[in-house]
């Protein structure tokens, strides 16, 4: 039997309260699958893919691109068979992370979408997608091919015809018809005097990218979740050094002889051992919402990534407990990569930022010994993680020079006491003292 | 290959993690993840990038020679030749 379900704006995490949608991929009639791109939403996280999470046929597109929604408003209908509904309730739902109620502005859309908002339950988390580069490239659906031309290629092709033609992605020539910019008078900063996002907004500073909306600013997005968390959460902090000359002969000799493509960091293995602990002590693995905590069945880590113009991205690996070290670097790698490389139109799909069931964050890399991070809500923890320092260590009544990262929890005492997150930290070094079970 | 499209193919390399990076601001004798800011995993995406686009082999044993422009530049001349 078929069901019409809305296909909403998503929440790609607590500190979303809005999203353009800049193309639909799609038209009405289209079949999709659960997993293909479907629209290109420009959010504070920069250009994201979109996902459908079903299979059926796209029945009506009730906003058009380019304009700027709350999250939850109903961006267009598809119909499904009911039992691909029942199977993706399996999952667990409550792995949508909507901390905002949607936002009532004056609307920009139809007004018979405005009163509809977003119902969790048909946002279903897809586990699959992630990982592997290979996957994330991985071509759906015709037109989405189309879509996710890169400016890179873009440069390539020009450059081969030796023709005039102005250089910029698909997204920025998108918004530029939509506001009758001409792109020809626009100094590009991409590579190759190629047009990016940011030069749009640079070249009008009080352009507005959709009318009456204005450009949505990932520091207040981001200021706004962090001050929710700390004006709601109870945080507590928990530290431990933990002694990591195991872990890095491990990678010494996993890395022997191995190519970038495939070379492990220490982070991969840390991921790993959090997802093992975390099995242990599901109590930190899931959202504290509507004044209870409700455990998630699989392990998302979200990771902490800085951009290099400012602001953070905080994609998430999902099932990490089920992912092989290897596995869990290329997927890090991949993520990363396309984070920071959203303004030459490289781009995160929607089911990456979803879902995430806790966050890490490593500021070892620059310089820092230990970092006390604010739990993302609604998630109910986060680990940090400080540089790895040489220390002196006590061994077999010698002391040693060895290893050693200072790694930090902060959790929320309406969820969890003291007890359980310090056996949860024990459980961490334990497992990392045996990396070759990881 | 010779040292010219070299040095072009490590700069592409590097806007691939740095996109805003410009040749003229880097010092070639300094360590490139100070110049430009790159973390562990910028730094193998980096190789990763170079590996592919010059098609000369980078273990990890080799890593250290990638830590200034000149020093790969050295190391990939040699092993071009």
């Amino acid at each position: 039997m078929k069901k019409s379900i809305d296909i909403t704006m998503p929440s790609l995490g607590a500190d979303m309260s809005e999203g353009m949608l800049v193309e639909w991929l799609v038209k009405v009639g289209n079949k999709v699958k659960h997993g293909d791109v479907i629209a290109v939403l420009e959010t504070q996280k920069g250009a994201i893919d979109m996902e459908a999470y079903y299979d059926g046929i796209i029945t009506e597109l009730l906003v058009q691109p380019v304009n700027t929604v709350p999250v939850g408003s109903v961006l267009a209908r598809m119909d499904i068979e009911e039992k691909s509904l029942n199977e993706s309730k399996n999952q667990n739902t409550s792995t949508e992370n909507i901390i905002k109620e949607p936002i009532t502005t004056e609307e920009i859309i139809d007004e018979k979408t405005t009163h509809e908002q977003i119902k969790p339950k048909q946002i279903i988390d897809e586990p699959v997608l992630l990982s592997a580069a290979a996957l994330t490239e991985k071509t759906l659906i015709k037109p989405q091919k189309k879509s996710t031309e890169k400016l890179n290629i873009n440069i390539k092709t020009n450059s081969n015809n030796k023709t005039n033609r102005v250089l910029a992605s698909p997204i920025v020539r998108k918004i530029a018809k939509a506001q009758q910019l001409d792109l020809s008078r626009i100094k590009g900063s991409g590579p190759n005097g190629g047009i990016i996002l940011k030069d749009i907004a640079q070249t009008a500073p009080k352009t507005r990218l959709t009318e009456g909306e204005p450009l949505i600013n990932m520091r207040s997005a981001i200021s706004a979740a962090m001050t929710k968390s700390k004006q709601e959460i109870p945080h507590f902090y928990l530290s431990v050094d933990l002694p990591i000359n195991k872990a890095q002969q491990w990678l010494q000799e996993a890395n022997k002889d191995k190519t970038p493509q495939t070379h492990i960091l220490l982070i991969a293995l840390v991921l790993k051992a959090v997802a093992i602990s975390l099995q242990k002590y599901p109590q930190l693995n899931g959202f504290y919402q509507q004044g209870h905590f409700e455990p998630a069945s699989e392990i998302n880590i979200a990771n902490v990534i800085s951009l290099r113009s400012g602001g953070v991205v905080v994609p998430a690996l999902r099932h990490v407990e089920q992912l092989l070290v290897p596995e869990i670097m290329s997927a890090l790698r991949d993520i990363t990569r396309r984070s920071r490389a959203i303004e030459r139109g490289e781009r995160l799909r929607s089911s990456e930022l979803m879902g995430a069931t806790i966050t890490i964050t490593n500021m070892g890399e620059r310089g820092v010994d230990q970092v006390f991070g604010i739990i993302y809500p609604p998630q109910v923890a986060i680990i940090g993680f400080g540089k790895v320092k040489k220390v002196p260590q006590v061994c077999d009544e010698k002391i040693d020079i060895g290893e050693q990262i200072t790694l930090c929890l902060s959790a929320d005492h309406r969820v969890v006491d003291g007890m359980l997150a310090a056996k949860f930290l024990n459980s961490l070094a334990k497992n990392l003292q045996k990396p070759e079970k990881l | 290959m010779n040292t010219t499209e070299i040095e072009r193919l490590i700069i592409e390399a590097i806007q691939e993690v740095a996109p805003e990076v410009e040749k003229n601001t880097i010092d070639f004798d300094e360590d490139i993840r100070e110049e430009c800011d790159l973390d562990s995993m910028d730094f193998i995406n980096y190789l990763a990038a170079l590996q592919k686009s010059t098609g000369i082999k980078i273990i990890e044993g080799d890593y250290p020679k990638f830590h200034s422009i000149n020093s790969a530049l050295a190391f990939l001349n040699d092993k071009n030749s």
